[in-house]
């Protein structure tokens, strides 16, 4: 259960998106890594759509220990900003994208 | 006497059009802002001989089949497509072309005219990450990622819904006096805080309205008479790898340089325009070009904007008189050169001569990573 990441081979700087370069150190390789828990810094809710089964819960989370800053789509409605996060990844329109549901506390 | 630079000599700009008739098309919107603002600096169109355009939906066309429709003959031509951070660009690239001498007369011109499919396409694959990260995600267009953002300056500086419906409330007072702004009506708070929540925090009246438009600029190597001097201008792009939190724009790194170039400061300028694409960012770019603190936002807004003490966003900024895709900077930029040309009409502001004018935007996964502004003063005849 985890999200992946791209890590910069030369200096372990990880990124998510993928970039072509590093934006640390300009190196052009990077390898995967993986990252499962996360920290809630912001979230909101779309409008609801015809179809849409729940809420559109969108957040921006910062990776823990040091993982990227991402959107992700959440499972349920968060209770508070800094709440700890389980990151997974789930099939959308043929690519894999990162979701998280809260962890209880 | 040292011979006078560049100036800008001339303004135009469409109505912004909320229901457009089926006849409307960018070209023809481009081509009305121009016609409007070489009118306004006696000129005709056989006297241009640059022209800088910034559209999203002028494609499949380009800035030089722009030039062969409107049938002119141009020894520089710029195209630009970075949205809101467009206008700046332009005018950055066209001072120095005719400080240069590679042209006389430069015409910039920005605008778009959108179906409702158009702008559905336009947010839905704005740029790689959007098309392929955010969108399949369920987080389309720009909403819900300047709502988050709203939500952290909200906790980090004690801003309230009624702060930002505050400056909402002024902003529509000075589109009151703008023939050309979408909305015109007077906007009362509790208006604003019943609108509907599109995205909480943000409310339908946080979020720019989509209108059809364009704006235009017109600048002379050697102007006579009345013009409008670029004395200092900045920018910076990608400035923080969009790993910073976003609260903070690229104005803030270079701020201290743009008024050191000026030669003045914040408390110097007689009128202002901040890129408005929602509240929280018109709020924290007036931070970043130092004319208030994090810390005091509620209260400059109290004492500062809804009081009229400082001019900002005097057309009705894009909150009100709406965003034109691409237009939506040179809609600020149009409005500062307007008044320092004292070419405003009813809503001339008097005694103005220094006015500074932001551009921001083209956002990547999670905010604007442009930014851009000038400084700019009124010279006499
Ligand atoms: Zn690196």
């Amino acid at each position: 259960m985890s999200v992946n990441v791209h890590q910069c081979r030369a200096c372990g700087h990880c990124v998510y998106p993928a970039r072509l370069w590093c934006p640390v150190c300009g190196h052009d390789k990077n390898q995967p890594a993986s990252v499962d828990y996360a920290e809630l810094v912001a979230w909101t809710v779309m409008p609801q759509k015809e179809g849409d089964m729940a809420p559109v819960v969108i957040a921006t989370v910062r990776g823990v220990p040091d993982g990227p800053v991402m959107v992700v789509r959440l499972e349920e409605m968060p209770a508070r900003v800094g709440q700890r996060l389980r990151l997974f990844e789930r099939e959308m329109q043929g690519r894999k994208l990162p979701w998280a549901w809260t962890v209880a506390e | 006497m040292t011979r006078r630079g560049p100036g800008i000599v001339g303004v135009g700009e469409t109505p912004a059009l909320r229901h457009p008739d089926a006849s409307c098309t960018t070209a023809g919107l481009l081509a009305q802002a121009v016609g409007s603002a070489l009118r306004s600096a006696n000129l005709s169109p056989s006297q241009v001989d640059g022209l800088g355009v910034a559209s999203f939906t002028l494609r499949p066309d380009r800035a030089i089949d722009l030039a062969w429709q409107l049938g002119l003959r141009l020894n520089w031509c710029m195209q630009d497509e970075m949205g809101g951070a467009s206008a700046i660009n332009m005018l950055r690239h066209a001072w120095l072309a005719l400080e240069a001498g590679h042209a006389e007369t430069i015409v910039l011109v920005a605008g778009d005219h959108f179906t409702g499919a158009d702008f559905a396409g336009l947010v839905r694959g704005y740029n790689r990450s959007a098309q392929e990260y955010l969108s399949p995600l369920g987080c389309e267009g720009p909403n819900p990622l300047f709502a988050m953002l709203t939500q952290r300056q909200m906790a980090q500086t004690g801003l309230r819904r009624e702060d930002y419906g505050a400056l909402c409330v002024a902003q529509r007072q000075w589109a009151s006096a703008n023939p050309n702004a979408a909305y015109r009506q007077p906007l009362t708070l509790a208006d604003y805080l019943a609108a509907p929540i599109v995205a909480p925090p943000l409310g339908r009246l946080d979020c720019v309205p989509v209108v059809s438009g364009a704006s235009a600029l017109v600048l002379r190597a050697r102007p006579q008479g009345i013009s409008v001097r670029l004395i200092a201008s900045e920018a910076r792009y990608n400035n923080d790898q969009q790993e910073g939190d976003g609260l903070q724009t690229g104005i803030a790194a270079f701020a201290p340089a743009l008024w050191r170039k000026a030669g003045l400061g914040p408390e110097d300028m007689d009128v202002v325009s901040v890129y408005d694409d929602y509240p929280a960012m018109a709020l924290a770019q007036l931070c970043d070009l130092g004319f208030t603190s994090a810390g005091d936002l509620p209260g400059f807004i109290a004492r500062r904007l809804t009081t009229r003490d400082l001019l900002v966003n005097t057309a009705g900024g894009q909150l009100s008189a709406g965003q034109a895709g691409t237009a939506g900077g040179m809609h600020g930029l149009v409005e500062v050169s307007r008044q320092l040309l004292g070419m405003a009409a009813d809503r001339q502001l008097h005694g103005v001569r220094h006015g500074v004018v932001t551009g921001y935007g083209m956002v990547q996964l999670r905010y604007g990573m442009c930014a851009n502004a000038a400084v700019l003063t009124q010279e006499g005849a």
